[in-house]
């Protein structure tokens, strides 16, 4: 048995299994996040796992394989996840730190599975994989959500490039956690397109929804409407069922109670950054 | 009719809201937010099958409401609510 151990946003993970596990480690950045063997999730990587007789609540395409994904819970109670051609994926809640993953060949599909995999073994941690793109500010994260292609990924390297000491601390998919004493953001070998890899954490000063407009213009949303920008940022496997979804709406009250949300109407220039930046960091002249 | 129990309010940050599933995975979510005699209906109501009779009772009960009010109240509460899918028959 192959067995390697990392600590991602602060928890510990354990891959275990056979040939899978070396591609895991091969995977861009993920050798980063290496760390000492500790208490935390397993995921294990098991060619024999099969797909079960289940009753199937939800299907989606996989936007980034073209794979068709189904989810459903199985006849012994436990979550299947199931990729394409038959790969799956297996979550027990009653060992909610144990997941199992069929083998990947294909390292595209490798990653997104560790990433669902790792997202509903956490869960129950109250830490989420969120789709964004942060920008570190003054020791604070700033998270941009949005839909693919809004331009979170341009607003945060307008960041980066208009103001002072501001840097990207990940591109897709940072940890956040809410913790004791407020939420953090932390690094994740999970970057998107853009190789930052980061074994950092800092608190979240705010988070942006990132809307195109034909100006800049910056709001602060209420509950409600804070919910709905943050919700479908969130792992999808995490979205049809009642279980995941109780604790997912733990989660989200937990930052939005803590954490300021804003929509930003934006324009993909330096005007926006700054907007942004002076709302949040509070120097607007 | 009674409440779907499948739409099931949950509490956020103070808010009770019931979250709408799409059937599709767009980065879209829709929320219905009950406010405080929306709550009261469906917490007594939940798990029954009633009519409006029973909505304008829960509030003529708990507010200093004449019936009449209450009526037109319910009516829309109602109203409101099955057009969200929230009642269903």
């Amino acid at each position: 048995m192959v067995r390697a151990t990392l600590t991602i946003g602060g928890i510990g993970v354990t891959f275990t299994g056979g040939a899978t596990v070396v591609l895991a480690m091969r995977l861009p950045g993920m050798a980063l996040f290496e760390g000492p063997a500790s208490d935390g999730i397993v995921v294990h990587l098991d060619e024999t796992l099969t797909v079960p007789s289940c009753s199937w609540q939800h299907t989606f395409n996989l936007d980034a394989t073209g794979a068709k994904c189904r989810f459903g819970v199985g006849e012994d109670g436990c979550h299947y996840q199931v990729f394409g051609d038959g790969k799956v994926l297996r979550y027990d809640r009653r060992q909610p730190d144990r997941v199992a993953c069929s083998t990947f060949d294909d390292p595209g599909l490798l990653r997104y599975v560790l990433w669902t995999a790792y997202g509903m073994a956490v869960l129950h941690r109250n830490a989420v994989p969120v789709h964004s793109s942060v920008v570190v500010c003054d020791g604070k994260a700033v998270m941009c959500l949005g839909e693919s292609g809004t331009g979170k990924s341009t607003h945060t390297r307008l960041w980066c490039e208009n103001i002072d000491g501001a840097f990207l601390l990940n591109d897709d998919s940072p940890i956040v956690r809410v913790e004791a004493d407020g939420v953090y953001a932390y690094g994740s070998p999970w970057s998107g397109k853009t190789p930052c890899f980061r074994q950092e954490r800092y608190p979240v000063a705010a988070l942006l929804r990132i809307v195109q407009r034909p100006e800049n213009t910056i709001e602060r949303l209420g509950t409600i409407e804070a919910f709905t920008a943050l919700q479908p940022s969130c792992p999808p496997a995490l979205a049809h069922d009642e279980g995941f979804m109780d604790m997912t709406v733990g989660f989200i009250s937990g930052v939005i109670g803590h954490v300021p949300v804003y929509r930003l109407g934006c324009l993909p220039d330096a005007a926006a950054a700054r907007l942004s930046h002076s709302t949040i960091f509070n120097t607007r002249q | 009719m009674k409440f779907d129990d499948r739409k099931k309010v949950r509490n956020v940050a103070g808010e009770n809201i019931v979250i709408m599933q799409s059937a599709n995975t767009v980065d879209m979510t829709k929320v219905v937010a009950l406010n405080e005699s929306a709550m009261l209906v469906h917490e007594r109501l939940t798990g029954k099958e009633f009519t409006v009779d029973d909505v304008v009772r829960v509030l003529t009960d708990e507010y200093e409401v004449d019936e009449a009010t209450a009526r037109r109240d319910a009516e829309a509460l109602v109203a409101s609510m099955r057009n969200e899918g929230l009642i269903i028959d």
